[in-house]
This record gives C-alpha cells, structure tokens and sequence, in this order.
C-alpha cells in the first residue's frame, strides 16, 4: 500500500513538473526550390468552423460560447510563385486570410510543419497567416496564458484537439493550392474607399498626435466627411489573379486578394454565432457575382483605431457593410483589368523580433514586461465590456505621473505576478515584406492605429523608393499577421490611453521598433545579399525560422467529443415567424439532432423553393441567409432563413419554401411556408 | 441589469454608473484590498524554560501598496494538555511598508488562557506584538499597476509578550506570556473596490 502511494506521489509530481515545462513550436523552414521560369498561382479555398460549444475570441470578457453558426468561418489561400531566378529560395509566398479573431505563431508553424511534411516547399517563413479580426470566431489555439483566460473569453483554456482541426484544415488548403499551380497573369490596384465602410473610433487619441500625415490632415479639414469619417486610412488594395489557360485564350477570373483596415466589429459583442462579419459577407458577395470558380479573401489593414461604419450592430449592418466592401473591391477588379501581366516578381524577406527590452535607436527600448492598462478591459467604444462599471476600467484612465517605461499606463497584474517564463504575452513574432510585382506586402503582428501604420508605410516606402502616400500606393500595410501583440499606437496616442493605447503591449517605442525593423527588412529587399538582424544579441540572417517556447497546454479541452450514434432526426411543430432580439424576424425551424457539438459539422440545413422557379432564394448554411443554432436548455436545434433582399437575384418575398435538414442519412423536410410574413 | 447600465454609460451617464460602482464596491470591501490569512508554528511560553509548541491561525485587514494601519485577529492551538484553542486576540497596529520587507507593529487584546496556566476559566489578555515580513512572491502592492484581484505570500516572524489577568474564580498572580511565530501569510489583494481615482487621470 505505502508503495503504491510512493509511486502514485511520485507520478503526481513527475507529471506536475512536467506540466511547467516549455514546449518547442515546430521549426519548419523553407528548402530551395527550383523555377519554372512562369509566374504562377494556386488558390484553395477551406470550411475552419469549428463545433459549437467553444468560447469566442475578440470581445474579452463578453464574448460569448458559440451556439452555432450565422456565416461560417473559411479561410483562403493565395499561394504566389515567381517566374525569377534573381531571388531563387524567396520566390513563393502563401497568403491566408482567414476568418480568425487573431492570428497566433504557434497555430502559423503548426500549419507550416504540416505542409512541409507534405513535401511542399512553404515553410513557416513563406507563409502568412492573416487573421481578419472577426469577432465573432473561437479563442482556444494560443500558446500564452493571457489569450486563454478570463480576460479573453468567457471560456477559457487552451484546446489541442482545436489547434489540430485548425491546422489541418488550413494545411490542407494550402497543399491543394501547391498542387493546383498554373500559370496566371496578375494586377495590384490600390484606391481610396468612397463608401462609408469605417469611421475612427479613438479620435481624441489621433488628434493628441504632434503630426499627422498631410494626407489626413487635409482629409481632416476638408470638411468633406465627419472627423471621425475622414480619419481613417481609406486605402483598399486589391491583387487580381487571372487563369492563363493558354497564350491564345482570354484570361479567366481565379481570385481576389483585398486588404482593407476596419475592425470587422458589425455584429455585437453579445453575438454567439460564428461569423466572418463584414468580410464575410464580402468574400461571399464578390465571389458569387463571379461564379463558383472564383476565390476572394479580405486581410486587414491600418484598422487599430478604425471600427465598423455601422447604425445597430447586427446580421443587417454586416451584410450591408459586406454589400459595400464587395462593391468597392469589384470596381477595383475591373480597374485592374487594364493593368494584368506575367512578369510579376517575388521576392519575400521575413524576420522574427523578440520584443521585450528590444533597443530602439535612439537610446530607447521597448519594456521588459508587457502589460495591459485597464481601460484595455474596459473594451473599446464598439463594444464596452461590462467591467466599465468599474471607473478604473473605462477608456483614458492612468496615472497622473509618469512611472518607468510605461509611463503613465496603469498597468493591470497578474493575479500571481508576471509570469517569470515570460508566456503572458506573446514575445517573438514576426514581420514580412514580400515584393509581388510592382507592390509590397508589408506584415506586422499586431493591430496598427491610422497614424502609426502610416508612418510605417512612409518608411517603407522611403527605403523602397515607392510612392509613400496613401494614394500614391506601392506599399500594402497588412495587420493580424502570424502573431498577436495587440495593439501598436504612436507614443501620443499611448499617453492618452485610451483602449488602443492600453492594449499597447511592449510601451509607447513599440511602433518606432517596428518601423526601425521594417526599414531594416525593406533594405533586405533592396540588398538580399548584405542584410542580417540582431535579436536578444545573436546575429540571425533573414528568413530565419527560430526556436520558440511556449508552456505546456494545461487548460482542458474544450472542443467536444463526438457523440454517441442514438439519436435521430425530428421534428414536431412547422416553422414559425419570430422575432429576434433585435426587432428583425425571420422564419425559423425547430428540429431535435445529433445532441453533442461535434455533430453540428455533420448537420445540413438547406432552404428550397417549392414550385416555380426562384433558385436566387435558395440557400444552405454554407450561404450568407441560413442561420443554425443550438439552444442548450431546449436540447434543440433552431434553422433560420433571412433573405437578403437587396443581394438576391429573386424575389424571395412571393413562393412557398421549406426547410430541408440532413444529417448522417437522415432527412427531415418541414411543412411549406410562404415568403411573406404570416 | 448590466447591459442596461452599459447602454446608459453610452449615452453618457457615466455619474450614475460611478454610483454604482461605489455602491458596488462597498459590497466587495469586506473581501477586497489587502486580506491575509496566516498559518505558523508558534512556540509559546510563560518564562524561556517552559516553551510549548502551537499552531497559530491569523487574520489580517491591511492597506495595500502604502504603509498604514492594520486590524486582525490571532487564534493559537496548543498541545500541552491536548490539542485545544487556549486563546485567541485582537490586534491593532500600523504596517512599515518597505518591499521587500514589511514591519507591523501593534497592540493585543484577547481572551483565553495562558499556556501552562493551571486555569479553568477565561482570563484577559493585553500585550504587544511585531511582525517582520519577508516577501517570498507577487509585487503587486509595489508596483505602479491596478490588481483585479492578486495573491502575495510573505514569511512571517512574529514575536509578541503580554499579560494575563486571572479569571475569575482562578487563584494566582497575572500571568506572563510571550511567543515567538513562524508563519506563512497568504494576502488577498484587490484594487477594484478603489473608487476614489488616488492619483489617476480620468478623462
């Protein structure tokens, strides 16, 4: 007996000791790759809606535990080969937007080991995993402890099995657009958005800058727009990918790549569907007016300060700011027809900075311990936490005085203290500049307010030698790439402390850091041959996929396990008009299922049209107007049909239709009902 | 309720929520700031050949992150006639905040019986005490920051001498007492119920 429990103490503490330990992430890197001599693409498309049941991501404290899904989460990929031997190990580069609320390096070379175990040449230094900030996706695959607690969603913990599903699906898109490579002809258009999409949401923060580009000083006093209208970065850049089936025939459409900067925030923060949002609806919009054959993706852009243009958040304003977005990157496309060619370079620098005490010339550095000041929980003015009813928590709180290199941040602790192995936040993630054609793709791991992402750009630009105006284009700014440090504001806007200069992880030197990083990466381009760069003291050359620790998953999964097999479909009563909370209603269906979340991925809802014919208003809930939700108490599944009247071909408002569900064989159709309301 | 305080603090109400949240905080105070619970071995004695070992349980009300006045209560187990609570105290005193050190000085009233005292009923006890603290983890209350909620753990020795009057019906002259703690304080720490802006800036 006294053995037994000697043996059982001793295994409790071995696995409690291995419990601290540090894990590595996975080192993929790139091997040399021969040319073709073509410039080629391959696109691939991928479903990443998880099970319902986990928490979502992006609201802090509010946001809510999935219960199923309005618009489901995918993500593209955009995998771009150069014809040149000039840059012959830098010459592919995979783009991938993705419907995440953040992008996180451990999920980044997670992919990247599994694509490379498939013997495709994009390690994690050619592979750029784009978050478009939905708010409405699930946490869960992070690798440090403040992005999986209760900070970060009201359910917490790190999930493996989420990681894996992630990985996997996303490795995959990435091997099927490696396979799918042929020769195509493409084209950069950069325009200034004219429709109302995004407004600034920190402006006291902008206005506290001692300078301001003069592009946005004139935009801020033309008089033209709204203040808070007129200062935002209203670049939207668009990378048009044709087919080159053969010299002789046309091009045909293959996909669209679009940067934009707003914070894809139109659903509210009381939201508990999936969604992609207002990029969502985007892809959605400008793919089907092209056909199946066509792949659209939308990364962010300088959208740190820059929220939603919506009236009521809901289902309706991110379909209608969807509609917009669409519109603008079609007039874009066809801009762009003019300018298509095969002679695209490029070429791709990557570099992994290690931030805390990085030096920042001159005589600066960043802090040594990242930190949140508290109107961070107190949310941002789109989406207030509820911890605002605290006076500590709200937007522009800190000390009177300055206190080290904070400065006047009051600066939320740890319950225990910082962690000593430094995995509170992340601390290395990388930047990218990859030249494609005539344009550079400018990358950074965080959310860039207006100004700061500005003055990155003119830096760029400058070392480039490309126009450095926002409508002087050369330079795309993406944001939410690889990793996640949150928020990058100037030092002003840091000393006003609102949401975006709380959420400031590594102190006020921190966009001065990037921006000295960016030049350093720019010249890269410039000069491949005489570039290295120094972190934590070492000398790395560029391109350089490094060792990072991360702890230890000790958070339980969350992601459920597959059910049990005895269930069935069914269903009692027909379908009823109901309201939603938000005066909206809609005909919705109620059907018991597969009980356990897992299955919600084997479940189908469709809507179909009885009689004549109106196969605009047909749809599933891979579409963008059939909602699918699971209500915990009631044991039930809920399908919803919204048409969308103002993007449909057919007249949805006249007919009969009946909802149809299927699931592992089984099928059940509910009686008829008409368009109009009862 | 929350959600309709939100939709008020963005219409701009915020002097109502402000309410609240002091209302609010007056709830949490009894739980919140600086609550240390301590657990030590104490050696108690009447004179320096008559020690007895114990178990001493403490409770402690501190300001955080400045020097100030502190209320607690001390409870001791002793084993020389069993295992049995012989008396328990009420302490008042000030704490020196010097990180990583603390130093608190106060007085003691109690009731109970001394240790080693041939009694049978409950006596009175005033005395005096000093703690030296050691922090073993968590800077919280030494840092320029705001604590949702934080956990400090300090090694405690603690000395204190005082003295008993007899209880009633009790025969023998007031007793002396003193002991010598080794203990483990854990401290509960929040700022959240500080509704006051101390020194922050609020827009």
């Amino acid at each position: 007996m006294t053995a037994r429990l000697i043996t059982l103490m001793g295994l409790a503490l071995a696995s409690g000791l291995a419990a601290c330990a540090d894990r590595h992430m996975p080192v993929p890197r790139t091997p040399t790759e021969p040319s073709r001599g073509v410039l080629r693409a391959g696109i691939a498309e991928t479903d990443i809606t998880p099970p319902i049941g986990l928490g979502m991501f992006g609201h802090g404290p509010e946001s809510r535990v999935a219960a199923g899904t309005a618009l489901r989460l995918r993500c593209q990929v955009f995998l771009i080969q150069g014809p040149d031997r000039q840059y012959d190990a830098q010459r592919s580069i995979a783009l991938v937007p993705c419907d995440l609320p953040a992008p996180s390096l451990l999920l980044q070379r997670e992919i990247a080991q599994r694509v490379r175990a498939k013997n495709v040449p994009i390690g994690a230094d050619r592979l750029l995993l784009m978050a478009t900030h939905t708010h409405s996706g699930p946490g869960h695959y992070f690798a440090v402890n403040n992005y999986l607690g209760v900070f970060s969603s009201r359910r917490i913990g790190f999930d493996p099995k989420l990681l894996d599903y992630l990985a996997d699906n996303i490795a995959d898109a990435v091997v099927a657009a490696w396979h799918s490579l042929q020769p195509v002809e493409i084209a950069w258009v950069q325009r200034s958005v004219g429709s109302p999409i995004a407004r600034n949401r920190s402006l006291s923060a902008l206005l506290s800058n001692t300078s301001l580009p003069s592009w946005l000083q004139k935009a801020l006093t033309s008089g033209a727009r709204r203040p808070a209208d007129a200062a935002i970065d209203p670049t939207l850049s668009v990378l048009r990918i044709d087919k080159v089936a053969a010299p002789s025939a046309p091009a045909q459409p293959y996909g669209v790549f679009a940067v934009v900067g707003v914070h894809p925030s139109a659903l509210p923060n009381s939201n508990d569907l999936y969604s992609g949002d207002l990029f969502g609806y985007a892809t959605r919009a400008v793919s089907r007016k092209f056909g199946t054959g066509l792949i659209t993706g939308v990364a962010n852009g300088l959208e740190g300060d820059v929220m939603a243009n919506r009236a009521r958040a809901g289902v309706g304003e991110a379909r209608r700011l969807g509609a917009l977005l669409a519109d603008e990157i079609m007039a874009a496309w066809v801009e762009a027809g003019s300018k298509l060619g095969t002679s695209a370079n490029v070429q791709v620098g990557y570099q992994e900075l290690y931030f805390p005490s990085a030096v920042v010339t001159p005589g600066g550095a960043l802090c040594a311990e990242p930190a949140l000041g508290t109107p961070a929980g107190g949310g941002a003015s789109d989406h207030p936490t509820m911890l605002r009813l605290f006076p500590q928590y709200n937007q522009g709180v800190a000390w009177r005085e300055e206190h080290g290199c904070h400065l006047n941040k009051l600066r939320i602790q740890q319950p225990l203290g910082p962690d000593p192995l430094g995995h509170d936040f992340p601390a290395t993630a990388p930047i990218s500049m990859v030249r494609i054609g005539d344009h550079v793709l400018a990358t950074f791991p965080a959310e860039l307010t207006t100004v700061a992402g500005a003055r990155i750009r003119d830096a760029v630009a400058e070392v480039l030698t490309l126009p450095s105006d926002h409508d002087a284009r050369g330079v795309v700014m993406v944001g939410l790439t690889n990793e996640y440090i949150q928020y990058v504001t100037t030092s002003d806007e840091y000393k006003v402390q609102l949401y975006e200069g709380a959420s400031n992880l590594y102190g006020p030197s921190t966009a001065k850091y990037l921006e000295q990083q960016a030049r350093l990466l720019a010249r890269c381009l410039v000069d491949p041959q005489s570039c290295g760069f120094v972190v934590r003291g070492r000398h790395y050359p560029p391109n350089s996929v490094n060792v990072v620790e991360y702890p230890e998953p000790s958070g339980v999964s969350v992601m459920p396990d597959d059910g049990d097999d005895a269930w069935q479909l069914r269903a009692d009563e027909p379908p009823r008009w109901r309201p939603f909370a938000d005066g909206s209603a809609a005909w919705h269906y109620d059907f018991e299922g597969p009980r356990l979340a897992w299955a919600h991925r084997e479940l189908h809802a469709s809507v179909r049209v009885l009689g004549q014919l109106r196969h605009g208003c047909e749809d599933d809930d891979n579409g963008t107007t059939v909602m699918i939700r699971y209500d915990w108490e009631r044991s039930r599944w809920t399908v919803s049909w919204l048409p969308d009247p103002a993007r449909q071909a057919d007249d949805c408002s006249t007919g009969t239709f009946q909802f149809v569900i299927d699931a592992r064989g089984q099928r059940i159709v509910s009686s008829s009902f008409p368009g109009t309301p009862p | 309720m929350i959600e309709g305080l939100l939709r008020a603090h963005e219409r701009g109400r915020e002097a109502r929520m402000r309410w609240f949240a002091r209302a609010l905080s007056l709830l949490l105070v009894a739980a919140a700031n600086g609550c240390g619970v301590q657990l030590g071995y104490a050696k108690l004695a009447r004179k320096p050949s008559d020690f007895s070992p114990g178990v001493n349980v403490a409770g402690r009300v501190v300001r955080t992150r400045d020097s100030g006045l502190y209320v607690g209560g001390d409870a001791e187990l002793t084993f020389r006639r069993g295992a049995r609570v012989t008396h328990g105290f009420g302490s008042l005193g000030y704490r020196l905040l010097l990180h990583p050190f603390s130093l608190e000085i106060g007085t003691d009233m109690g009731l109970g019986q001394p240790v080693g005292a041939p009694w049978q009923g409950t006596g009175f006890y005033l005395g005096a005490s000093a703690s030296l603290l050691y922090r073993l983890h968590g800077g919280q209350d030494a840092d320029y920051g705001y604590a949702p909620i934080g956990v400090l753990f300090d090694l405690v020795l603690q000395t204190r001498a005082g003295f008993w009057g007899r209880a009633y019906r009790d025969v023998g002259s007031p007793w002396c007492d003193g002991g010598a703690i080794l203990a483990l304080r854990v401290t509960g720490i929040s700022d959240i119920t500080t509704t006051t802006n101390r020194e922050w800036r609020q827009p």
